[in-house]
């Protein structure tokens, strides 16, 4: 992981979070960095927030996660994503869910290519 | 085919239904602000559901959203993906979002493809742009033509689903 740092820039071009959201419980990851969080960048972050739930508040994001990650990989296979809001919500509850916020520039991007030693 | 009670339930799928699926919802948008003081006021979409590289998303993650940054009032709809195993239908929040540096409040309505749950989100719309707030009490406040709308449906064509049958409560002007 690069471990940008949210004070790294006080006007970083690229700004974001992710959360666990509803049900009362309000837990998030965010990024404020000059360059925009890769992939790997972004899964790991998607640990790391649920590594701050509880068994319980985990396992009813184990959908939406999941559903998460799959859309970090999928639009890491596009270049990424701009500016967006989405949530994904656990089917049958009012409104228990992670959601991603790109609120400046972009993430998900592809990571970089490993350089190739000649 | 989809099925008598249900709206676009191949969307995932199928691009030409996923974009009558936006058409529909920005034109019952454009009605439920029509004539109102703040019209002009709202940009639709404001998530622009695309990758960096310009490919749609088409994932119904949103598949409408609008905002007004003179109210930092926001609107997102989120269609599922079609479940048969769930039968759910409708729910919603509220939720803070940050657009170039404002904080808007946003209504998030999430809801599966049945019309019942359509004609519920877009009285849930109408509430939230006129008082800010939302109340399952107050739905079907709209009277209703399914036969029209199935009939326009095979047209492809989507004239609205409903009819202000009552004025506006709140002045929002006030």
């Amino acid at each position: 992981m690069s471990g940008h740092d949210l004070n790294e820039s006080a006007d970083p071009a690229n700004r974001g979070r992710i959360q666990a959201q509803g049900g009362g419980t309000e837990e998030s990851e965010k990024w404020a960095q000059p360059e925009p969080p890769t992939m790997s960048e972004m899964l790991h972050k998607c640990d790391l927030l649920e590594s701050k739930l509880s068994r319980a508040e985990k396992n009813e994001r184990q959908v939406p996660l999941q559903q998460l990650r799959a859309f970090i990989r999928r639009a890491a296979n596009y270049g990424g994503i701009g500016h967006t809001k989405k949530s994904f919500k656990k089917q049958g509850s009012s409104d228990i869910r992670v959601d991603i916020e790109v609120s400046k520039g972009s993430a998900c991007v592809p990571d970089p290519k490993e350089n190739s030693v000649e | 085919m989809n099925s008598p009670n249900s709206l676009f339930d191949h969307f995932p799928n199928e691009p030409a239904e996923y974009e009558r699926a936006e058409a529909f919802w920005k034109a019952h948008w454009r009605e439920l602000v029509r004539g109102s003081h703040d019209e002009n006021e709202w940009e639709e979409p404001w998530i622009k559901n695309v990758f960096v590289d310009g490919t749609p998303c088409r994932d119904g993650n949103p598949i409408f959203s609008a905002v007004s940054r003179k109210r930092r009032l926001g609107v997102r709809v989120i269609q599922q993906q079609p479940n048969p195993s769930h039968d759910e239908e409708f729910s919603f929040w509220t939720d803070t979002v940050s657009i170039d540096s404002i904080e808007v409040k946003e209504l998030v309505l999430s809801f599966g493809v049945t019309l019942s749950a359509v004609y519920d989100c877009l009285d849930a719309i109408r509430q939230w742009i006129d008082t800010e707030e939302v109340h399952l009490t107050l739905t079907n406040k709209y009277s209703i033509s399914t036969g029209e709308f199935l009939t326009a449906k095979a047209r492809h064509s989507f004239p609205l689903l409903y009819s202000r049958s009552v004025p506006r409560e709140v002045d929002l002007a006030a």
